[in-house]
């Protein structure tokens, strides 16, 4: 079969891209090497092929990634705006287990502690969770008060993920900034295989004083 | 006493996701608007955008594939909206690229010719329209196959077929009537 160069022009980029059948390959190739003016052609488009491909590109401007993700992390809030003052120690226990089995309470239920925080101050609470064995997935829930923020997680009220509580102690320390002189109460909640177990935190707040730790007993 | 790890921030998460594929969608946005700065913008447009949807990346099949499809509808609507202007970075910074690479042939002589080559392939694909700028780009630059691209652009086959055909003869009728340096020095050789 004997093809004109217009037709061949046709083909022209099926035949660059490798994707033309092989009987047409074969005519296309054939029709190449008996006309010069193609055969030009085919040269030339894939020398244009092959510096498309190598078209160099100019690296970024040096602070690009930190300005392009910028704007992402804009609603975190920045830390260095507060001092950080005491650390709090909420001791909480949970009071289900995978085994022994379901029933057996470990602590009564008389959870509800107190805690107070300085204003416009970052202070850690640490919350501590005793458990009597390994448990590999749980869920943490926390509420905040309105008043009292996460610092760097803006302004949510509620998260909640998985975790694997160890047996024994299990320590989750929760940087927290008190907003305003009000109370509120902060909210855990710790749940594995369908029981969960509710701690209220009642928090209230004081104007900004000198660093101290007050540490609250196990409930 | 174990400690329990805090849960990853979802800013945090955007960024552990995106920040490897940041050259990549740098690269792309480049030879989509030809320019440094508009490519730049044109990523942080677009990343703004999608975190400010919420939706979460990490369910994604092919994130590649899928940041491919947004960036360029994020292109096709600044470019209608003339955000900018589809302008060529010309200069130092063509220089730097040519200068990222190495060059071949070595002699100054030849970083020039190459250079000046580059530049008027740039701007001969610039001077497509965008559509047809944008299937030269993915197809002849980022080398993804028209199949692979009928999602993308979402246009059929058929039309990114004639599409290509006709971005590229619109590129050869504009380069061959000045062939480039190594256009013609790849057909001189065949020639002896």
């Amino acid at each position: 079969m004997t093809i004109t160069c217009s037709q061949f022009k046709t083909y022209l980029d099926e035949y660059l891209d490798g994707t033309t059948s092989p009987l047409l390959t074969q005519t296309l190739e054939q029709h190449v090497s008996a006309c010069e003016a193609c055969r030009q052609l085919v040269v030339a488009a894939k020398s244009l092929q092959q510096q498309l491909r190598e078209m160099p590109y100019p690296p970024p401007s040096q602070n690009f990634e930190t300005r392009v993700l910028k704007k992402i992390h804009s609603d975190t809030v920045p830390l260095r705006r507060y001092a950080i003052a005491a650390v709090i120690v909420v001791s909480l226990m949970t009071w289900f287990a995978l085994s022994p089995p379901v029933g057996e309470r470990l602590v009564a239920n008389h959870d509800v502690m107190r805690i107070e925080l300085s204003v416009e101050q970052i202070q850690h609470i640490d919350l501590v969770f005793h458990s009597p064995v390994d448990i590999e997935q749980a869920t943490i829930r926390l509420e905040l008060p309105r008043h009292i923020e996460l610092a760097g997680q803006g302004d949510k009220q509620f998260l909640q993920w998985e975790i694997a509580l160890r047996k024994g102690s299990n320590r989750l320390t929760l940087p927290l900034i008190a907003r305003d002189m009000s109370e509120g109460q902060l909210i855990a909640s710790i749940g594995s295989s369908g029981k969960t177990k509710t701690f209220h935190v009642k928090v209230s707040t004081k104007l900004p004083q000198s660093s101290t730790t007050s540490v609250l007993p196990v409930v | 006493m174990a400690l329990l790890k805090f849960p990853v921030s979802r800013a945090k998460r955007f960024e552990l996701l995106i920040r490897p594929l940041l050259p990549q969608l740098y690269r792309q946005a480049y030879r989509l608007c030809g320019h440094r700065q508009n490519a730049e913008d044109l990523v942080q447009d677009l990343l703004t955008r999608l975190y400010e949807q919420r939706r979460p990346l990490e369910d994604l099949d092919n994130i590649k594939t899928w940041l491919l499809k947004a960036l360029y509808h994020q292109f096709i609507d600044t470019y209608r909206k003339q955000k900018f202007d589809r302008q060529v970075d010309g200069g130092a910074v063509a220089e730097e690229a040519l200068l990222a690479i190495p060059c071949p042939l070595g002699s100054a002589e030849a970083v020039t010719e190459r250079q000046f080559d580059q530049q008027r392939l740039m701007q001969a694909i610039q001077s497509l329209s965008a559509e047809h700028h944008a299937i030269v780009v993915l197809h002849d630059m980022e080398g993804y196959t028209l199949t692979e691209l009928e999602p993308v652009l979402a246009v059929p086959l058929g039309t990114l077929k004639s599409r290509l055909h006709r971005a590229r003869q619109q590129l050869r009728e504009t380069l061959l009537k000045e062939p480039l340096t190594d256009t013609l020095r790849v057909i001189q050789e065949r020639a002896q």
